[in-house]
């Protein structure tokens, strides 16, 4: 296995993974959810891609701007800017390496950075791992979201009044980004409830009102390859996830993996996913083949 | 020195074999060419598993800090870890990756090159140096003097979030995803045994970041009068910061930032 780091216009670095006898092979783009870097949580897209390479498929991993080791602020990023991370990410690896076949793989919120791609790049086939849904407007999530963040407010609130908590504040044992991100939580719950009763306008590109099946119908209707979406039992979201994307129109292969997290947080979970997941897409590249 | 703009950095990732079959990956983040000051380099060891995973980008805004001084700075993943290949070996194979990441760094860079280690790789840096004898100042930041005890820790509080299994025969640990073998635990123990700086080591800075408990001070006190010879200048100061090495989130770290930054220039100067 080679590994060759580079680096974007913008400060985005990455890692191309190759085997050395890769010739426009087959090529793999690993996405990262929200935080953490382009290793994935617990390395699992760095142990992927020596797997892959093994298997003579070449894989790119990057750190979005104001992730990792890239640079750029960690408040400017958002779901636009890792659109466009990804974008240039496939067009450098495309133009680098040619692949004759390109899939994504996601993790998280990940998959919504594809799915917002899409538009402007075309890829063979996507993996979506524990696609992240709660960007889903439903009128019923958004009443039990506001559930949960007016009970922590109240929470927060009962403790502002007490000694200890203006004492520990001054010593900086308080988490105040938590304490923001709830009050945050709590305005947009409110204006999403507010605008329930018509389209629902977000500054995400990709966002629609309406059932979550149209949500995802529409994010996939500019992917014409097949999909494989993979939760883990042990996700809260997965029996929802799962009867959700089994009912897209398309080509989409659900899998939920038992005792396995969000992240596939263990040897096992992580083999058997890599496993699973690597089968797929040999199985979608040989369907491709013949189909030709 | 002016602080350079953020624009006037630039960061290029590397990759190295410092042992047949392993590739290690570093990333240098340093003044574009042609604003570069005299300050040498900063090579940056990370802490354990998930806690490199959650002090990320706080290494990496320290790097970013240096990097705006004028001083370029390392930052690299043990093999096992991160973004290198290979797996988790025994406690030397890492020693063998620090040795072979700061010949990296001297052929490539101005000398002189200082090391900083966060939490396990304070220790690290300190075991490198003590068996390699570099001369280079250390930066040790909310060392760990037990790494054996830092490990049961680790695992303990991860097993009981059940986020560890142990192999039926015990020969290999499923922490988080990571499979920490029998011998890289023993390796461990084993890691701690007397090590002491050469004189060669210019400077030695302490920076503790959290308040500890009284016997976790003394055996730290215990642990760096065995280390440091009295012949090496020791400085210590006290940064007060979240754990940001076990917390989601960034954390702002413009104070340590600042210390460490004033710490290289000063030795620069």
């Amino acid at each position: 296995m080679k590994l060759e780091p580079f680096t974007l216009p913008g400060g985005v670095l990455g890692i191309t993974a190759f085997p050395r006898e890769f010739r426009a092979g087959c090529g793999v783009v690993f996405v990262n959810g929200w935080s953490g870097n382009c290793a994935g949580p617990h390395r699992i897209f760095s142990v992927w891609s020596e797997r892959l390479c093994q298997g003579g498929t070449a894989s790119v991993r990057f750190d979005f701007r104001g992730r990792g080791d890239s640079l750029g602020s960690e408040d400017a990023t958002t779901v636009y800017t890792m659109t466009e991370d990804l974008v240039e990410a496939v067009q450098y690896f495309r133009d680098r390496h040619r692949p004759r076949r390109l899939s994504l793989v996601s993790l998280c919120s990940g998959s919504l950075v594809v799915l917002g791609a899409l538009s402007k790049i075309r890829v063979d086939s996507l993996v979506l791992i524990s696609p992240a849904a709660e960007f889903v407007p439903d009128g019923g999530q958004v009443r039990r979201e506001l559930r949960a963040a007016g009970s922590h407010a109240w929470s927060y609130t009962r403790k502002a009044i007490r000694p200890e908590t203006w004492r520990r504040l001054w010593q900086g044992r308080i988490d105040l980004r938590s304490i923001v991100f709830e009050v945050l939580r709590l305005r947009r719950l409110g204006l999403v409830l507010k605008n329930s009763s018509g389209p629902i306008r977000s500054s995400h590109p990709v966002l629609v009102s309406g059932e979550p099946s149209a949500y995802w119908t529409n994010l996939l209707s500019h992917h014409l390859g097949p999909t494989f979406v993979c939760l883990g039992s042990r996700d809260p979201n997965a029996k929802e996830a799962a009867a959700s994307f089994s009912g897209l129109p398309g080509r989409v292969d659900v899998r939920v993996f038992e005792n396995c997290d969000t992240t596939f947080a263990s040897v096992d979970a992580q083999e058997t996913l890599i496993l699973e997941a690597s089968r797929w897409l040999k199985r979608e590249r040989l369907e491709a083949g013949a189909g030709r | 020195m002016k602080t350079l703009s953020r624009g006037a950095i630039e960061a290029t990732g590397h990759c190295l074999e410092t042992r047949p079959g392993v590739a290690l990956y570093a990333v240098r983040i340093a003044p574009r060419a042609g604003k570069r000051a005299p300050g040498g380099s900063v090579l940056i060891c990370p802490p354990l598993l998930e806690e490199q995973h959650w002090s990320y980008r706080t290494l990496q805004s320290i790097a970013v800090a240096l990097a705006r001084s004028g001083v370029e700075s390392w930052r690299f993943d043990l093999s096992g870890t991160g973004n290198s290949s290979g797996q988790i070996g025994v406690f030397e194979d890492w020693l063998s990756d620090l040795d072979g990441m700061i010949s990296f760094v001297a052929e490539r860079s101005v000398a002189p090159i200082r090391l900083l280690g966060l939490r396990f790789g304070a220790f690290l840096v300190c075991a490198g140096a003590a068996r390699s004898g570099h001369a280079c100042d250390l930066a040790l930041l909310e060392p760990v003097s037990d790494p054996e005890r830092h490990v049961r820790q680790m695992l303990h509080l991860s097993t009981l979030a059940g986020s560890t299994t142990i192999s039926r025969d015990g020969s290999v640990i499923d922490h988080l995803g990571y499979p920490l073998p029998r011998e890289w635990r023993e390796s461990v123990a084993d890691a701690r045994a007397d090590i002491v700086l050469p004189d060669t080591v210019g400077r030695v800075l302490i920076v503790s970041l959290q308040k500890p408990r009284a016997s976790g001070r003394e055996a730290l006190e215990r642990w760096l009068s065995g280390l440091i010879p009295s012949t090496v200048e020791r400085e210590e100061c006290h940064v007060p910061l979240p754990p940001f090495w076990n917390r989601l989130g960034l954390t702002v770290s413009c104070l340590l930032n600042d210390l460490l930054v004033g710490w290289v220039r000063e030795r620069a100067s």
